[in-house]
């Protein structure tokens, strides 16, 4: 399982909140730009400014982004590997 | 059995030998003092059967002192201080060591206070001092009385020549310093596959995150070629490209045993890496280059791995309360179906409020108009009618009477008015009289006064005349004619 390294492109609350946003490109960013996005979408839901269809597009992909942090933060206990010297 | 030796002070010190003299106490009563040199204290103690010949652990070191004092009473000596401890108690427990051995030293807070200079590990230091056994563990130590600097140590003179440098070079540019990612998706470490250090940051790291990922890049961590393995291992970690920080670690250790975390090859390949890089190599207390090139410097292995690892509990409790907000609909939708049931209310209220309203106007008109009776309104009307008609009738009579009466009085009052005036102008007139009569010329020459009159002109001057010519006086009662005598301008009256 080779792991990349290196920030995904960063997902901004309009493009979400204009429903330009895929569930995938959701499930690309790092679990830093997630937890941000969530707190913006949330705090965008709570705000009640938004138009009804709006927050109600804004939940689901809030809904995601919770999933997609979870999936982050779950998982089996890792094991020490070795760097091979002839890596 | 419970045989305590009181060791007397030797009955003097010789280079080849002591002569020692020991008190045994039995019990309170007997004494046996042996004296023996210490071939013969040998022989005792290798005859078991005497058994007052066994030593207590205790009576050995004791015998140790006693013989390094008086063999020892003052030691001078040098070397380079090692594994300083300043105790909390102000007491410095320290090593002087050179390229082949160590000794432990002790130098007591009184001593210590005195000190022109503050000591430091690879400093060169030359001691007065005087050799102990510490009975807690039996080593041998100096007790230090007396220490000055003996120029600064080698390797100390060394880190610090190179950290001048390698600072001139930017290596520890402050600007340079990256933060370390929020989360990583793996963490490389580089140190020894042996040992406490990897055991602990493992622990620590599976005790905050445990399904991190972490890569090890093992390399020696002490002696020589420790440096090229640790910067070898440092480009390795940083090109695989698999981990998104890397921890240099090592455990505590002497500045000689730091030493390859401060040679210019691992500074140079820390400050190469693309990766974040956390230094925890030593103690807290020890500082190498290595420290000053990475990103951040942790004070220790243990604090370095959880530094890198954010704690999966708090994270997983920051992602579960968002997620609660988010799904609290009463929270924010809730809020918009009440606006919608308030709105509506109003509306509501708005509609029936007008209805009503209008209901009533309709239903006051209707009583009113119930109310009206046209027989009564014509009964009404002609009483209306008649009231004006003997109004007007009764206001035409009274205008008559008044018109009447009216004319009279003027009438009156216009005679009176006349009469009066009549009188005024009289009174005016004589009076006019009066004044007018007072201003006839007649009355003046009754008055005494005459008029001088020359061929038919009133003589106001004596230059209107001359000699010779004619001249009327008129008086009240007649004129005196005559001719002018003389003329002069001298007047009577003449005010001199």
């Amino acid at each position: 399982m080779a792991k990349t390294v290196g920030a995904a492109k960063e997902v901004s609350l309009e493009a979400v909140l204009a429903g330009d946003v895929t569930d995938e490109q959701l499930k690309a960013l790092t679990f830093e730009q997630s937890l941000k996005l969530l707190e913006q979408v949330v705090a965008a839901v709570e705000n009640g400014t938004l138009p009804l269809d709006g927050a109600i597009g804004a939940y689901e992909k809030g809904s995601v982004l919770v999933q997609h942090l979870r999936k982050l933060l779950s998982g089996a206990e890792e094991k020490l590997r070795m760097l091979s010297q002839a890596e | 059995m419970t045989a305590q030796y009181r060791l007397r002070r030797p009955y003097g010190p010789s280079r080849r030998g002591c002569v020692l003299l020991l008190e045994l106490i039995r019990d309170r009563s007997s004494v046996a003092t042996v004296e023996a040199n210490p071939k013969k204290l040998s022989a005792l103690v290798d005859s078991p059967k005497e058994e007052t010949a066994y030593l207590s652990v205790s009576e050995v070191t004791r015998l140790f002192n006693d013989i390094l004092e008086q063999s020892f009473p003052q030691l001078l000596f040098r070397g380079e201080i090692s594994q300083l401890t300043a105790a909390q108690s102000g007491h410095l427990y320290f090593t002087l060591k050179d390229e082949g051995a160590q000794v432990s030293c002790v130098m007591w807070a009184g001593t210590a206070r005195t000190l022109r200079f503050r000591p430091a590990a690879g400093m060169a230091v030359r001691c007065h001092g005087r050799p102990n056994v510490y009975p807690g563990n039996g080593r041998l130590q100096v007790i230090v009385s007396r220490m000055v600097e003996d120029g600064a140590g080698d390797l100390q003179r060394k880190f610090l020549e190179l950290k001048a440098r390698l600072e001139k070079d930017g290596f520890f540019s402050v600007e340079r310093k990256r933060p370390l990612p929020f989360l990583p998706k793996a963490v490389g470490i580089v140190t020894s596959k042996t040992g406490a250090v990897i055991h602990d940051m493992m622990v620590k790291i599976r005790e905050r995150f445990p399904s991190m990922p972490v890569y090890l890049a093992e390399t020696r961590v002490q002696g020589e070629g420790a440096a090229a393995e640790v910067a070898e291992a440092l480009r390795k970690l940083d090109a695989s490209g698999l981990v998104d920080v890397i921890i240099v670690a090592r455990g505590g250790g002497s500045l000689e045993d730091l030493w390859a975390f401060n040679e210019e090859e691992v500074v140079k390949a820390v400050f190469a890496c693309r990766t974040p890089v956390i230094s925890g190599v030593g103690h807290e207390v020890d500082t190498t280059l290595c420290d000053y090139a990475a990103d951040v410097r942790a004070p220790t292995p243990t604090a370095a791995a959880e530094m890198c690892v954010p704690k999966v509990s708090d994270l997983l409790t920051r992602v579960a309360e968002l997620e609660r907000r988010l799904k609290d609909t009463d929270r924010w939708l809730q809020p918009r179906a009440q606006r919608v049931d308030e709105l509506a209310g109003r509306l509501g209220a708005r509609i029936t409020g007008a209805l009503t309203e209008a209901r009533l106007h309709v239903k006051s008109a209707e009583s009113a108009l119930a109310r009206i009776r046209p027989d009564r309104v014509i009964e009404m009307l002609s009483a209306r009618v008649k009231g004006l008609h003997e109004k007007l009738l009764q206001s035409g009579r009274t205008s008559a009477q008044l018109a009447s009466r009216s004319v009279d009085t003027l009438a009156a009052r216009l005679g009176t008015a006349s009469s009066r005036r009549v009188e005024a102008v009289a009174q005016k007139v004589e009076h006019l009289g009066l004044r007018l009569e007072s201003l006839s010329p007649q009355r003046v020459l009754e008055r005494g006064y005459s008029i001088v009159s020359s061929g038919g002109r009133h003589i106001r001057s004596v230059v209107e005349v001359s000699p010779g010519g004619p001249i009327e006086v008129s008086l009240a009662d007649g004129v005196i004619s005559g001719e002018v005598k003389k003329v002069s301008k001298e007047s009577k009256w003449q005010r001199q």
